[in-house]
């Protein structure tokens, strides 16, 4: 397992530097100055040049390169050009509030995409199989930041029901969390399903009922146990994607997360804050998806040995 | 030099597989029925344009907000309604699947062509070669795909050929890695030897056999990433990073309703809607060829 664990480490370590060295390259490398955009459109050529002293941008890119890896590696974004804070304070702010809506909508993918993939496997290609079938492909198909605004239509401008902008009360949570779990469960239930049918297919789900094991036994000892393990792979995987809808549908919703962070920087070209905030964001899904292939690890043994 | 190709269509001939028709089986008949449904999609958006007129600068005050149905003051119909500049919604969701369907399709073949090549480099080579573009590929997994494309977006300044370029760069990976995947499956396989056998040069092996044989799971893979193009368009344009105005875009045109969802809900929801039917209409057809092209996948 220590092998294992070390040579697990090293790789996300070497992932998080690629990381790293693509928002360098994309940020200083692609055209357009920085200081001059930062300046605005009326200021002198004397003075984009001074601003680029001060940010470093004069020096050779190999010198940037490594001022920029150390001062991420300490944290050390810079400031916001819009707030004067420093961007990693501000990044770290925003970070419970995504955190919060990222861990809900994962909670009710997980519970509703098992139910309802076990409900489709156990009765395969009936009109309920199917049904559920079709909405996940659904699912899959809607735009999300457009179902979040016709959620907000239905359920919070014509029924009032729920509150559809910002982030004070638990109720605040469920319309962002609902749409942001329809595209996942899509994705999820159809997994869920396959695996299911996949494994009661194998030679020791049949062993297990030959030797008389009731059915309620075989599915929650041989059938979900060995399935959960490319579920649990597979929602690590999609956790990427989560984010991004995050970004989405924290604007949509008014959530004061990372997301929204990251496009009203952009809108200000605040670009210290876009740096840290999508280097931070990029470092937990590398981090997480580690967790993960650990976790799994140490539940099978197989895994350790490969 | 026709023999090696012979002696690879002979021993590459696959084990018997089911008769496949188009008209016959089940599954057959599903890749027509969804591709025709894609096709006719495909069609309105390419041919539409050119016979729905839309001018997306036009100012019409008077016409401005009407629901859907409404007849507005020089007596045409606005079937789907008009927006906040009184511009006919039905029009703008033709010219912008017009937009649509051409980001998704550039960027899936170019990402494909890419992707496919360096995978094939990958795996036809192995060694060295393998393990740098591996690492690449995984790195790029390893970054959540809609947040690179909003980086770099953000870097670059919204454009149609900054939108391609972005988002061709966040798919690439994974046609390279399903086709060095499908080059291990197959390079050992005698057709390959013979060719080799025969002198054929590694160029001609990688083009003639190796491609061919691989084409499959990779024309699945583009069908069903062409769905998500679409929708990864959309959220761009959307944030406003993706297709800039006045060019008329599905994203856009749902983020400028936001701002009437009150007073006229159909600006932001029927854009939503077409396109959700669209994108159905691809990941369905995307379902189906994979179903008839691939025998070992029994759904």
């Amino acid at each position: 397992m220590a092998r294992y664990l070390l040579r697990r480490l090293l790789a996300a370590g070497l992932v998080v530097w690629g990381v790293l060295t693509i928002i360098f390259l994309v940020v200083r490398v692609i055209p357009g100055d920085p200081a001059a955009v930062l300046l605005g459109t009326f200021a002198t050529a004397e003075l984009v040049a001074e601003q680029r002293t001060k940010m470093g941008l004069d020096r050779p890119l190999a010198t940037q390169y490594v001022l920029f890896i150390r001062q991420a590696i300490l944290g050390d974004w810079g400031r916001s050009y819009h707030e004067g804070r420093p961007a990693f304070t501000l990044v770290i702010e925003r970070l419970p509030a995504t955190l919060e809506l990222a861990v809900a909508a994962i909670v009710t993918t997980t519970v509703l995409s098992l139910v309802l993939g076990s409900l489709a496997a156990r009765r395969a290609q009936s009109p309920l199989d199917r049904a559920i079938g079709a909405a996940s492909l659904l699912g899959q198909a809607i735009p999300n930041f457009w179902l979040g605004l016709v959620f907000i239509l239905v359920f919070a401008r014509r029924l009032n029901w729920l509150p559809s902008f910002g982030r004070e009360t638990v109720w605040h949570l469920v319309l962002p969390t609902a749409t942001l779990s329809v595209q996942l469960i899509g994705v999820m239930t159809r997994l869920i399903r396959a695996g299911i049918l996949e494994t009661m297919g194998q030679e020791f789900v049949r062993t297990a009922r030959a030797k008389g094991l009731a059915e309620g036994a075989v599915l929650a000892r041989h059938v979900y146990r060995n399935m959960l393990i490319p579920v649990v792979t597979m929602l690590g995987l999609q956790l990427g994607a989560l984010l991004g809808g995050v970004v989405i549908l924290e604007t949509v919703f008014a959530w004061p997360g990372l997301g929204r962070l990251i496009v009203t920087a952009i809108n200000n070209r605040d670009y210290p804050v876009v740096q840290a905030a999508i280097t931070l964001a990029a470092v937990i899904v590398v981090l997480v998806n580690l967790l993960v292939d650990l976790t799994y690890a140490y539940l099978d043994p197989r895994i350790r040995y490969e | 030099m026709k023999g090696d190709a012979a002696i690879a269509a002979a021993s590459a001939a696959p084990p018997a597989r089911p008769a496949r028709s188009l008209t016959t089986t089940r599954k057959g008949r599903r890749v027509v029925v969804t591709g025709a449904v894609v096709a006719f999609a495909m069609i309105l958006g390419l041919i539409g344009p050119g016979v729905v007129p839309y001018d997306p600068v036009g100012l019409r005050l008077e016409a401005r907000l009407q629901p859907p149905g409404a007849v507005l003051p020089d007596g045409r119909v606005a079937w789907l309604g008009t927006d906040q500049l009184g511009r006919d919604l039905l029009a703008q969701i033709v010219h912008g699947a017009r937009v649509s369907i051409l980001v998704a399709a550039s960027t899936v073949a170019i990402a494909g062509v890419f992707g496919t090549a360096l995978g094939l480099l990958a795996g036809y080579y192995g060694g060295l070669t393998d393990t740098v573009l591996m690492g690449l590929v995984d790195l790029q997994l390893a970054f959540p795909p809609l947040l690179l494309a909003i980086l770099l977006a953000a870097m670059i300044g919204p454009s149609v050929g900054n939108v391609i370029l972005t988002l061709s760069v966040i798919r690439w990976a994974v046609f390279a890695r399903l086709a060095r995947g499908s080059v291990l499956s197959v390079r050992e396989k005698e057709f390959v030897e013979a060719a080799r056998a025969l002198g054929a040069s590694n160029v001609r092996i990688m083009w003639r056999h190796m491609l061919r044989n691989i084409l499959t799971p990779i024309v699945i893979l583009s069908t069903l990433q062409i769905a998500l193009q679409m929708l990864a368009e959309a959220a761009l344009s959307f944030l406003g990073l993706g297709i800039p105005h006045p060019l008329p875009s599905w994203g856009v045109t749902i983020s400028q309703g936001r701002e009437y969802l009150q007073n006229a809900w159909w600006i932001a929801t029927m854009p939503g809607a077409v396109m959700t039917l669209v994108v159905l209409a691809v990941g369905m057809f995307g379902d189906a060829v994979r179903d008839y092209l691939d025998p070992r996948f029994v759904s």
